[in-house]
C-alpha cells in the first residue's frame, strides 16, 4: 500500500504518525491500542538514559559557588537588574 | 539580606543535576552554564518566594526550564540539532563500554520533541516523581505520563530496538524511520 512508500520517501527526520503502525508490529498492544513497551525494553532505555545523564554530571563548577557567595554578600546588592 | 547557609548549600547541591538537565535541554555546555548561572541569579533575587523545607531542586529546575523556554522561542533554530553534533559536545569516559551505543542514544534523545525529552529526563534521570515533573513543566500529571510514554516509544523506534536482547538496530528499518538513509 501507498503508506509504505511514503515512509520510504520521507526525507526529514522525525517520526511520522504512520510510524505508529510499525510500533505495533514490534511491540505488544495495550488495551487502548497504544504501544506498550515490554519491561525489559523500558529497563534498557532507562539504563541508557541514566548512563547518558551521568556523563553530564560533574561537580558544580567553582564559578557557581563563587557567584552565590558574591551575590549573597551582605551589603552587596548583587544583581540589580 | 544574607542568605541562610543551608539554603545556599541546597542550591549548590542541586547544581550538578541542574546543569546536566540544562545540557540535555540545549545541547551546549557553555549555554547550559549560562542558563544555570541565570537560574541561580533569578533564584536569589526571588528567594523570598522560596519556602524553606520545600523542594529546592524542583524550584530551580522550574526556573531553569522557564528561562530556557523563553530563550528557546527566540532562538529556535539553534536549538534543534537533528544531526547530533549535540552528541559531540558530550564527553564520554574512556571506560565507557560502548561509545557507539552511547552516541546513538544521545543522538536519538536529541531528536525527541522537546516536551517529550524534558519529561523523560526529569522522570527517568533527574530523579523527580511524575508529580514533581508536572509541577516543573506546569502541566497535568497525566500529560507528563503520556509524554514519557511517547518519548520511550519514539526512542525505541529511533534506536531500532525490537528485542531486549538485541540492542543492535535493524538498520534498514531504522533508516526508513529516521530518514538516515538520505544522509
Amino acid at each position: 500500500m501507498a503508506r509504505g512508500r511514503r515512509m520510504k520517501d520521507r526525507k526529514q527526520p522525525g517520526v511520522p504518525q504512520e510510524v505508529q503502525s510499525v510500533v505495533t508490529q514490534t511491540t505488544k498492544k495495550s488495551a487502548k491500542g497504544q504501544p506498550a513497551l515490554g519491561r525489559e525494553i523500558q529497563a534498557k532505555i532507562g539504563q541508557q538514559l541514566r548512563a547518558y545523564y551521568d556523563t553530564l554530571i560533574e561537580p558544580a563548577p567553582q564559578r557557581f559557588a563563587d557567584l552565590l557567595r558574591k551575590l549573597d554578600r551582605p551589603g552587596d546588592k548583587g544583581p540589580t537588574e | 539580606m544574607s542568605l541562610d547557609s543551608s539554603i545556599r548549600d541546597s542550591m549548590l547541591a542541586a547544581v550538578p543535576s541542574l546543569r546536566a538537565f540544562a545540557i540535555s535541554l540545549c545541547g551546549n555546555v557553555d549555554r547550559a552554564d549560562d542558563l544555570v548561572q541565570e537560574t541561580l541569579m533569578r533564584a536569589l533575587a526571588n528567594i523570598h518566594s522560596f519556602q524553606p523545607g520545600t523542594n529546592m531542586p524542583a524550584w530551580l529546575f522550574t526556573i531553569l526550564r522557564n528561562l530556557f523556554r523563553s530563550e528557546y522561542r527566540k532562538r529556535r533554530r539553534e536549538v534543534e540539532d537533528p544531526d547530533g553534533s549535540y552528541a559531540e559536545t558530550l564527553k564520554t569516559h574512556p571506560e565507557q563500554p560502548s561509545h557507539v551505543e552511547f552516541k546513538e542514544f544521545s543522538t536519538a534523545l536529541a531528536r525527541l520533541p522537546q516536551d517529550q525529552r524534558e519529561a523523560l529526563i526529569l522522570v527517568g534521570a533527574s530523579g523527580f516523581s511524575y508529580e514533581e515533573a508536572a509541577e516543573i513543566c506546569g502541566c497535568a500529571i497525566g500529560t507528563i505520563k503520556s509524554r514519557v510514554n511517547r518519548a520511550r516509544n519514539r526512542l525505541v523506534l529511533l534506536l531500532g530496538i525490537d528485542d531486549p536482547n538485541d540492542f543492535g538496530p535493524d538498520r534498514p528499518t531504522r533508516a526508513v524511520l529516521t530518514g538516515d538513509d538520505v544522509a
